[in-house]
């Protein structure tokens, strides 16, 4: 019996988790509390927030599990900078500086930090922190386990194979060869933010061809035993973390894109980029594949699971469902470092003795809203509050009226997607709502897709093999049924495809009361559910940031519990 | 007036001459002007997480809106000046800087309230003679659009500055204790500022002596690396792997 606090941090994506007695208590990832977007400090506020709501306090918990290990990674990138001589001049006091000037005391930090003895905060690997959150959350008695990255303390990619309480390492791919690393530094040279713009490739792919294949097997190997090479003049994650390529690379496809420009992707230039983002889709794919396939091989397990930065790309999780022989696949929905968080809470927690955590029927294991305090501050704000007897009802007449609303509800979400806790909801049917949502709203890139979130029981109807351990946590694409591919234009993408997110009464009870709302006056119970946030900012957290919100986007209406919230004088 | 308020009026006039002598000079540096608004961007972004933090921990609900306002005002200062930024570089042919990204000193958690609020007071209150100054002097140039943006954002920040000092005074309690909270703020910026010119020379002493480690292990570890094979295949072959159980079923029941 064991009070366990993970903490993911000091790269990006900080977060904590908390597990008591074998059960997943609360994940808070920091940028939702601190509000800056892919916040990396340590997330002391994310901790605290964790016990207070467990009711707990520091000096309660009888571990912390930091999930990396400081004197590896520092090892890692002191030998990877030095060997990368002379053309890490300028990096290499940058990198020591920052693991000697605070990383590599992180273990000290944090007991200081949260008041606990040091000899209660312990360390585990990075890809073990992932695999952990993987199958330890997945509905799974045993399974192959895939971590795949940019780059832990030395690892890129780990083998697993996990079997009840305990997961074995069976093999491991190190840095600089790297999926992640590839996937970021081509993000960065088709002019996307690395460790942000990732999902943009992932959309954009699908607007081209994959017709730089030769140039792209020039930049990775890829082995029959599931392994992949990376041809190292390429890249520059040596030299210069920002960027991750080189010249080289340039020569080989052409100048990068210029990151202000507007997508035209009807003109030859972007056209050819959008190429260039299929070629890299189409080869992390394979790449993912081969590692899949050599799981299966190796275990002989029916069972896959995901986790680490790259498990996010939903469309390369699809082909693995359909092409590596597994019977099942799980993704972990924090998937990226914030995941490291609770898979290192739950593998104190299995060191100390607790059973393992039953799987994950919802990701809703952030903090609650306030629905009391959102009242009282919406009439501070002089904005009109209403509370309304049929709240799912209401919710899905304005959304069948083209009203596009904000929908908050219970506790937030684990990991980058909004599940029906912290959404805004539009007509699956009404391609007007979705302009207005990428150009007024979320101020995004025209060709990135949104995402439909239907009822389970109806989900067949609609989509092409939703039923799946990875559609409730919207980790993989399904292609949209052909009797109704012109009716959900809003949440189809260019191929066809959507990410769809399948709600249950357990999973998201308030969304899924909504979707059968609107089963009753569209016709489908579906809606466009994407995150409530605005451009460059985390998804919303509480009461405040949700109010924030409506004041300054042309959103219709916020809906926080059973209140509707609009503009104007109350 | 008291000594102490007399040198703090002359200090400030002091700082408002050597500002007016040299912005002429420094807005007509190429680039240096987009570098700057872009700057003023990423200050405005940090400004508006400090002023969220402080909504979320105000104990009071008609703070809680008033910082809640305030940050939207600064999200949208933000975007303006970075708009700015862009379209300057953009004339000079220039790559524009990314959106602005800005941390946060958690003030208002190291702080406190009444600190906060004569921190912020201080910053509303030097932004807004800045900003005057530059309305002016865009203004003269015939640079009538970037006259208009500081113009536009002039009239907020002469509310921010009122209200904030309002609020001070309401809750120490009077005048006098507010002008003594706008001192310790002041001093704790001066020691702020001096604990930064202490890191800067302390990063610039580390990087010097890191290079010199560089230099000399850099190239011996060069070597090293040739004749390293750099392996990609699977690091950790795998000891027998448990038997799968095909008469198992995958499938664990899902708790709720």
């Amino acid at each position: 019996m064991a009070a366990v606090l993970g903490i993911s941090g000091e790269y990006h994506d900080a977060a904590a988790a908390l597990v008591v007695d074998g059960v997943i208590v609360a994940a808070v990832q920091e940028e939702r509390l601190s509000r800056v977007k892919n916040d990396a400090r340590l997330p002391i506020d994310a901790a605290r927030a964790c016990l207070a709501h467990a009711g707990l306090a520091a000096g309660d918990l009888d571990r912390v599990v930091f999930y990396e290990e400081p004197i590896e990674k520092l090892e890692r990138v002191m030998v990877s900078t030095l060997c990368a001589f002379p053309r890490s001049l300028r990096q290499f006091p940058r990198a020591i500086g920052a693991q000697l000037g605070g990383k590599v005391w992180v273990l000290d930090r944090i007991a200081e930090r949260l008041g606990v003895a040091r000899d209660k905060v312990t360390s585990t690997a990075h890809h073990r922190a992932h695999a952990a959150s993987a199958f330890f959350t997945s509905p799974y008695p045993r399974a192959a386990v895939l971590t795949v990255d940019g780059v832990g303390e030395a690892t890129s990619t780990a083998l697993w194979h996990g079997v009840d309480g305990e997961l074995r390492e069976l093999g491991r791919i190190e840095y600089p060869h790297s999926l992640g690393l590839l996937y970021a530094g081509l993000t960065a040279y088709l002019g996307f933010e690395v460790n942000e713009g990732e999902y943009k490739v992932m959309g954009l792919a699908a607007h081209g061809q994959p017709r730089l294949r030769d140039e792209l097997d020039k930049v990775i190997r890829l082995h029959d035993d599931g392994t992949f090479e990376l041809e190292l003049s390429y890249f520059a994650h040596f030299a210069d973390a920002e960027l991750g390529f080189g010249p080289v690379l340039e020569q080989l496809l052409g100048p990068r894109r210029p990151a202000h420009l507007a997508w035209e992707l009807e003109t030859d230039r972007d056209r050819r980029y959008a190429d260039i983002a299929a070629t890299l889709q189409q080869v992390t794919e394979e790449a993912l594949l081969g590692l899949a396939r050599e799981a299966r091989r190796r275990t002989g397990e029916a069972c896959l699971c995901l986790a680490g930065g790259v498990a996010l790309n939903a469309v390369a999780n699809a082909r693995i469902a359909r092409e590596a022989g597994f019977e099942r696949v799980f993704v972990h929905p924090a998937a990226g470092d914030a995941g490291g968080a609770l898979g290192a809470a739950i593998l104190g927690s299995l060191e100390l003795g607790d059973r393992r955590p039953a799987g994950l029927a919802s990701a809703a294991l952030g903090l609650p809203i306030d629905v009391g305090l959102a009242s009282a501050l919406a009439g501070e704000l002089g904005l009109r509050v209403r509370p309304s007897g049929d709240i799912a009802t209401e919710v899905a007449t304005r959304v069948a009226e083209g009203q596009i609303v904000a929908f908050c509800q219970g506790r937030f979400e684990w990991g980058p997607r909004a599940l029906g806790q912290r959404s805004i909801l539009a007509n699956p049917a009404d391609p007007a709502s979705r302009e207005r949502l990428n150009r007024a709203i979320k101020r995004r890139e025209p060709f990135r897709p949104f995402a439909p979130a239907v009822l389970r029981e109806h989900a067949a109807r609609f989509f092409v093999g939703a039923d799946s351990d990875m559609t409730p946590f919207m980790t993989t694409v399904c292609p949209v049924a052909e009797p109704y591919r012109d009716r959900l234009a809003a949440v189809r993408h260019v191929d066809d495809s959507a990410r769809v997110q399948l709600v249950t009464e357990g999973s998201a009870p308030e969304l899924a009361a909504v979707l059968t709302a609107l089963d009753r006056t569209i016709g489908m119970p579906i809606a466009l559910n994407t995150s409530l946030n605005g451009a460059g900012e985390p998804i919303v957290a509480n009461e405040i940031d949700a109010l924030g919100f409506l004041m300054s986007h042309p959103i219709d209406a916020l809906v926080v519990g059973d209140l509707v919230i609009t503009r104007g004088a109350a | 007036m008291t000594r102490s308020r007399a040198r703090e009026g002359t200090v400030r006039a002091g700082r408002q001459a050597l500002v007016r002598l040299v912005t002429p000079i420094v807005w007509r540096v190429p680039g240096h002007g987009a570098r700057k608004l872009y700057g003023f961007a990423r200050a405005e972004q940090g400004s508006r997480i400090d002023l969220l933090q402080a909504a979320q921990r105000t104990p009071s609900l008609a703070r809680r809106a008033l910082y809640l306002r305030h940050a939207l005002d600064e999200t949208r200062h933000a975007r303006m000046f970075w708009r700015r930024s862009t379209e300057l570089l953009l004339a000079e042919q220039r790559e524009p800087f990314t959106a602005p990204v800005a941390d946060t000193e958690a003030l208002f958690a190291r702080l406190g309230e009444v600190r906060f609020l004569a921190f912020v007071h201080r910053g509303e209150r030097r932004g807004r003679q800045q900003f005057e100054l530059y309305a002016r002097h865009f203004g003269a140039r015939g640079d009538a659009r970037t006259r208009a943006l500081f113009e536009a954002i002039l009239t907020d920040e002469r509310r921010h500055e009122s209200y904030t000092r309002e609020l001070l005074v309401e809750l120490v309690g009077g005048e006098r204790a507010a002008r003594r909270e706008l001192g310790r703020a002041a001093a704790w910026e001066a020691w702020r500022t001096w604990r930064r010119a202490g890191r800067a020379v302390a990063g610039a002493v580390y990087a010097l002596a890191m290079t010199a480690i560089y230099l000399v292990a850099g190239p011996i570890a060069a070597i090293g690396a040739r004749f390293r094979r750099r392996r990609s295949r699977w690091q950790l072959e795998a000891a027998a792997p448990p038997a799968a159980d095909p008469a198992a079923d995958p499938a664990r029941e899902a708790a709720s």
